[in-house]
């Protein structure tokens, strides 16, 4: 009695064959996936790496703050620099309201019945639309039929429809993360649905809306197809250090079009210029990545519920 | 009929603030309108504008109207708003070094000025007047209006991007485009001379055969990287993932294509002996990696969908953590792992810039990875620019356009199906 209660104790606490061979399937399992994840992230690495290595003989501040000089063969990013921010700038000054008060639409007013059902296909639709697609509805809409020619002005509006539903997503994501319960508080308090909103959803999900809205200004920055025909152009001279030199009814020079033009269009560029602006796009964007990110796990650990 | 009220009836009532939220946009059109349009020379001349322009100047009167009789006065005292008009005509007609110019500006400045203080800085009548009840339109009726208008606005965008791509291309679909050779001849000669041929099937086989390249490539580590971080991290190590992953999804399309072009072009010229990287191979690794972070993404979020009573209950069984996987977790998530393998080709079948820069960019049939390759989207970037409006050419390049965003629209729409799927399940 005594001598079998042992036996069976110590077998309870020694591995099995079976229980081994589990175990060893799974750690390589675990394994094969890590590398997988691995597989992928490494590239991200390799690539900031390559092109930081190529394009350190040309980096300076003075790089950033010069013009394309030698038919675009030397010199600097200025133009396509100040172009980038142009576009980014006004393309968020239509998209944020319009995408905020979308996604408010979508949250806060809209029944569950078939038009609500068909607005949101339209928006998950409108992310699918391709880049180029976009830029012939902006040649289409915005260059010929309103009329307002290649120009800043009709490439950001083409941007700011193209990322429209970037910040529709998030902002909708941190509407609906806040509870119910706020918001049938403030209703049983006799507040308006406005009031409920303006004084209790969006200050509780800003930090949602303002992610969103940093991510737009990510992706707008970095399209190039959209920008092509509506207001983009392969070379454009500006006053160096005026961060006032573009007009929205002029032309620009884009960071993402100019490492097109000088990588497959121009001979003989500088080795190092190519590499430079991409870094300088990339850099720039993931920047702009990080801090929606460090501002999410900021605000996120400030929350109150 | 709320909002016809709200816009266009000079019946009725506003306060303030609604005064304000509708005209301050109207301002703000006006405005930008005159100081970078060379008003009213070009202005005038597209009837589209003179519309618009009509509409906004209704709009304001209408508005202002009800604010008048807000404040219990009659809306002939709208009379008032039309004298800078009056005035600007005036400016336009005398001579501009006189003192009636400088008389007119001071009478325009004026008017204008009272208008905007008398009508949107002093309250109404309090209770009720002959005209109807205490703010009767309200700034929150404006605001539901707003929003409304911005919430449908992605329906009005969706049928405007068909619309006026397929606007600028139906002159030659209807009159002249042989619709079948369109689709299935590989002959693409739109700048011969006496031999014009637009076939697409060569793009079309482009655009197929690098997209599904790219998910022979991009699904196995993006469901492989969904579920290890979905099953196998650690919370902390997850948020790393997501970040990094995050990151993979900012890189621009154009830096991809540059990569491509430099870095894969040298390695793909070195590891096959090649002549030239820039091949279907190239361009497919290339969209995988774009892919790949929406792939994880929604399959992360379609892995986390499934309920963790089902792991558990597979894990009482004394199954193994691949076992789970394998018999519990990719059955049960499967329309979710679906969507994400189809929401990743519809991008890398509307990607451009990528494809262009690193496929070779060569209207050929496809023969093999190491094949050059041109896809529908690069033939409209590499070409839009090089022809003239208006012409055939320029149009089949919009019909191109029309294929491309029903192909990404079906494909959408079946993701989205996919999706509603489980979540009624």
């Amino acid at each position: 009695m005594n001598s079998t209660t042992e036996i069976s104790a110590q077998d309870m606490f020694t591995e099995t064959a079976v229980g081994k061979q589990n175990r060893y399937i799974e750690n390589a399992v675990k394994i094969f996936f890590l590398i997988m994840t691995c597989l992928m992230i490494l590239p991200l690495l390799l690539i900031i790496g390559y092109l930081f290595y190529k394009a350190l003989p040309v980096l300076s501040l003075d790089f950033l703050f010069t013009n394309p000089q030698d038919n675009m063969r030397a010199g600097g990013i200025w133009a396509p620099f100040l172009g980038t921010i142009y576009l980014v700038v006004v393309s968020l000054l239509v998209a944020a309201p319009i995408g905020v008060f979308a996604a408010v639409y979508l949250n806060e007013y809209a029944r569950d019945n078939w038009f609500t059902r068909i607005v949101n296909l339209a928006v998950v639709n409108l992310a699918g639309v391709p880049s180029i697609v976009h830029a012939l509805f902006g040649v289409g809409a915005f260059v010929l039929f309103a009329g307002l020619g290649e120009s800043i002005l009709a490439a950001s509006l083409t941007l700011a429809i193209m990322t429209l539903p970037v910040i529709i997503a998030s902002t909708t994501e941190a509407l609906k993360a806040v509870p119910m319960a706020f918001r049938e508080a403030c209703w049983n308090l006799g507040a308006t649905r406005w009031q409920t909103i303006r004084r209790i959803v969006l200050p509780n999900s800003i930090s949602g809306i303002l992610t969103g809205v940093i991510l737009q200004v990510s992706r707008a920055a970095g399209e190039t197809a959209p920008i092509m025909f509506t207001g983009a152009v392969f070379y454009k001279a500006i006053a160096e250090g005026d961060i006032f030199a573009y007009n929205i009814t002029d032309q620009c020079m884009a960071l993402s079009l100019h490492l097109y033009t000088i990588s497959t269009q121009v001979p003989d560029v500088t080795e190092g210029i190519p590499y430079g602006t991409a870094i300088v796009l990339v850099g720039s964007v993931l920047l702009v990545n990080a801090a929606a990110i460090v501002l999410r796990v900021y605000l996120r650990t400030r929350k109150k519920w | 009929m709320k909002f016809i009220h709200i816009l266009f009836s000079i019946n009725g009532r506003i306060n303030r603030a609604g005064w304000w939220l509708l005209n301050l946009p109207i301002f703000v059109t006006i405005a930008i309108s005159i100081t970078t349009f060379d008003f009213p020379a070009t202005l005038f001349l597209e009837h589209i504008h003179l519309l618009l322009l009509l509409g906004l100047v209704w709009i304001h009167i209408a508005v202002s109207a009800r604010r008048w009789h807000d404040k219990d006065k009659s809306a002939w005292w709208l009379l008032f708003h039309i004298t800078p008009l009056i005035c600007s005509i005036c400016v336009y007609a005398a001579k501009p070094p006189s003192v009636w110019w400088d008389l007119i500006h001071v009478i325009t400045v004026v008017t204008c000025l009272w208008t905007c203080v008398e009508l949107g800085l002093f309250k109404g009548t309090a209770g009720g007047n002959q005209y109807g009840p205490d703010s009767e339109t309200s700034s929150e009726t404006v605001i539901d209006f707003y929003i409304s208008i911005c919430g449908i606005s992605a329906i009005l965008f969706v049928f405007g991007i068909f619309f006026f791509v397929f606007k600028e291309g139906a002159g030659f679909l209807f009159s002249g485009l042989n619709i079948w050779e369109f689709l299935t001849s590989e002959e693409w000669y739109p700048t011969s001379l006496n031999n014009k041929r637009y076939g697409t099937f060569a793009l079309v086989l482009g655009t197929f055969s690098v997209t599904a390249l790219a998910m022979l490539l991009a699904v196995p580590f993006g469901l492989g990287a969904a579920i290890y971080v979905s099953e196998f991290c650690s919370p902390k190590l997850k948020e790393t993932f997501k970040i990094v992953i995050e990151f993979l999804a900012a890189i621009p399309s154009v830096v991809w294509g540059f990569i491509g072009l430099t870095l894969m072009n040298e390695m793909i010229i070195k590891v096959f002996n090649a002549a030239i990287g820039l091949t279907m191979l190239n361009g497919g690794i290339m969209l995988a990696l774009m892919s790949v972070p929406i792939i994880v993404s929604i399959a992360e979020d379609a892995l986390k969908a499934v309920p963790d009573s089902y792991r558990e209950a597979a894990e009482a069984l004394g199954a193994t953590r691949w076992q789970v996987i394998y018999r519990v977790l990719l059955p049960a998530a499967k329309n979710g792992l679906l969507a994400a393998v189809l929401l990743g080709a519809a991008r890398s079948i509307g990607e451009t810039m990528a494809v262009l820069m690193a496929t070779g960019h060569s209207v050929n049939i496809p023969d093999g990875p190491l094949s050059w390759i041109r896809t529908l989207t690069a033939t409209i970037a590499a070409e839009l620019g090089e022809v003239a409006k208006g012409g055939e050419h320029y149009q089949v390049l919009f019909i191109i356009g029309i294929l491309l965003f029903t192909i990404t629209f079906i494909v959408n729409l079946i993701a989205d199906l996919v999706i509603k799927g489980i979540r009624q399940s």
